[in-house]
């Protein structure tokens, strides 16, 4: 009897115990990690075109607020920071490798060589970050671990210009599991650090710390329209978030509290992506849950599906 | 099923050393900032504030083990771009905004302001601003606030010990600050061609109070105002602002 599934992408091995850790080492469809490549490019492209093509020239030509030596102490031998700008020259350096991240980005959507784009992705966010890590924040961080999993993902098995021309087995495609796990442990150790420091601070206990960031004139979006806000839903929106970050590692595991828990982890980020300026932040984060939905509904119905027995993989 | 090639095998263990290695890294980078250690090399700000210093223990093999350990996880969040310390508005913003601004000083003694683009005119009806376009920018500006949210002229003068790194604070910022105040004075220059060419611009900081809950709407409370360092244009000399001494140093 044939497989009912194909395996796609190269199986790695690992040492004990995590070779006999199926949470680890299971499969998972590989529409998930296609839809987390092509979800990861939309975001890079619109945050490349739209956030930092019109500051472009402000934020990296070295007349203005760039150039290769403004953080040139990031660069000292006992740090490993490094950059591609450093190395190209100031003139057009900035230029060229802003388009060969577009290029990477667009090869990414579309699926071509996944793996090489996406390390092209990875290595001009790098590059970039460090040369100026000014307009950057947290999310920038973030993004570093989503472009270096989605290149290892195999993410180009299906829903790709690779897995187009391929396309004669109707079997569902299932892939390496890893990428996926690292990027719920990041986005776990990155709510469960921000609760703990939340937890310690009283304006964050009394709930008034959402009072008072979307009254900051200069970081929140409407401060205007947040005074109108009684202060109670402030705190309220305060301590759900308090109570969600030091929850998500375990109720985003739990079968009963999972969806929910994923649900308001989207919501979290669109609504702090409105509220306050925050910017690419948000979508990088949406980006990486998009690897914990079950697109594999999605996939067409050519009559042979995962065998019964075989259970699907859990989202997180 | 074919015995896969050694080659496959060799490439099947190195990515299986890789993954293992980020599921360990991850969690490794952001909890070893609560044991202290000896960094080998200073801290870059996105750890720096977290991470414990010291010794954790007097058994120096296994306080140089996790010394190492640190050095390992550090070498691999700046090599990689993963750099850990995570805490998403906490402690929690300040009941006040801090806005940098830019003040340009002319030979006759008078000056003049370039407030931010990001701090609304209208302080009674402040309007909404759209997320995402010009964060980048705003991102930029904002940076230059970093060393001195919590840093507000009534507590500096309430508590002078806590605040004698601010001209080193301000002195190490010298690069970005600097181009900072050469590009607001290249738009002042632009939009005022009739004034002269200003002897000294300064990046100062505006603390703006928020109205507490219950307080009548608007931003009116009176706008405390701090120089954080002074860029010299005819000669490119960069003061930092002492706070508590209140006067300007240099390198």
């Amino acid at each position: 009897m044939g497989d009912a599934v194909t395996e796609a992408g190269l199986k790695p091995w690992f040492p004990w115990p995590l070779a006999r850790w199926r949470w680890w080492t299971e499969s998972v469809p590989a529409e998930r990690v296609a839809a987390l490549r092509i979800v990861t490019a939309l975001v890079l492209l619109f945050d490349l075109l739209a956030c930092y093509l019109p500051h472009f020239v402000t934020l990296f030509t070295a007349d203005a607020l760039g150039g290769r030596d403004l953080y040139a102490g990031r660069f000292r031998a006992d740090h490993a920071y490094w950059s591609a700008l450093r190395a190209l020259p100031d003139a057009w350096g900035p230029q060229a490798l802003f388009a060969v991240w577009v290029a990477g980005a667009v090869g990414l959507l579309v699926g071509w060589r996944p793996f090489v784009c996406g390390l092209v992705c990875w290595a001009c966010a790098v590059s970039f970050w460090n040369i100026n890590p000014a307009p950057h924040n947290g999310g920038d961080r973030l993004r570093h671990t989503l472009f270096l999993m989605v290149a290892c993902s195999a993410s180009g098995a299906v829903w790709g210009v690779s897995s187009v021309r391929s396309n004669t087995d109707p079997r569902p495609v299932m892939v390496p599991g890893w990428p996926v796990k690292v990027l719920f442990v990041q986005l776990a150790a990155l709510y469960l650090l921000s609760g703990y420091y939340k937890a310690i601070s009283p304006q964050w206990r009394s709930g008034f710390v959402m009072y008072w960031a979307s009254h900051d004139l200069y970081w929140s979006l409407y401060p205007g329209t947040a005074a109108r806000l009684p202060v109670w839903l402030h705190q309220f929106s305060a301590w759900i978030t308090l109570v969600w970050e030091l929850g998500f590692p375990v109720l985003a595991v739990l079968k009963g509290t999972r969806a929910a828990t994923l649900i308001l982890g989207v919501i979290f980020h669109l609504g702090t992506l409105f509220t306050l300026d925050v910017g690419a932040f948000a979508l990088y984060s949406v980006a990486c849950y998009t690897a914990f939905a079950p697109w594999e509904r999605l996939r067409r119905p050519f009559g042979t599906t995962a065998r019964r027995d075989e259970s699907p993989p859990e989202a997180t | 099923m074919p015995h896969p090639s050694p080659y496959r095998r060799a490439l099947a263990v190195l990515v299986g050393l890789f993954a293992t290695w980020q599921l360990v890294f991850i969690p490794a980078a952001n909890l070893i900032v609560f044991v202290p250690r000896r960094a080998s090399a200073p801290l870059e700000p996105a750890s720096y504030e977290y991470q414990a210093r010291g010794t954790f223990t007097s058994f120096e093999p296994l306080q140089r083990t996790v010394d190492r350990a640190g050095d390992a996880v550090e070498f691999w969040s700046e090599a990689s771009g993963q750099v850990q310390g995570w805490s998403l508005f906490a402690p929690g913003p300040p009941p006040y905004a801090v806005v940098p601004a830019a003040e340009f000083q002319f030979a006759d003694g008078t000056s003049d302001t370039a407030l931010s683009p990001f701090e609304p005119a209208d302080k009674l009806n402040p309007p909404l601003r759209a997320p995402l376009f010009d964060n980048r920018a705003f991102n930029t500006e904002a940076s230059l606030t970093y060393g001195v949210v919590f840093a507000p002229p009534e507590l500096v003068d309430k508590a002078p010990e806590h605040f004698r790194h601010l001209p080193e604070t301000a002195l190490g910022a010298r690069g970005p600050a600097r181009a900072w105040l050469a590009l607001r004075l290249k738009e002042y220059r632009a939009a005022h061609p009739e004034r002269p060419a200003p002897v000294a611009v300064v990046l100062k900081h505006r603390y703006i109070p928020t109205p507490p809950p219950g307080a009548p709407r608007g931003w009116t409370l009176p706008v405390a105002e701090r120089p954080y360092a002074r860029w010299f244009p005819a000669t490119d000399a960069y003061e930092g602002y002492d706070a508590v001494e209140k006067r300007w140093v240099t390198p």
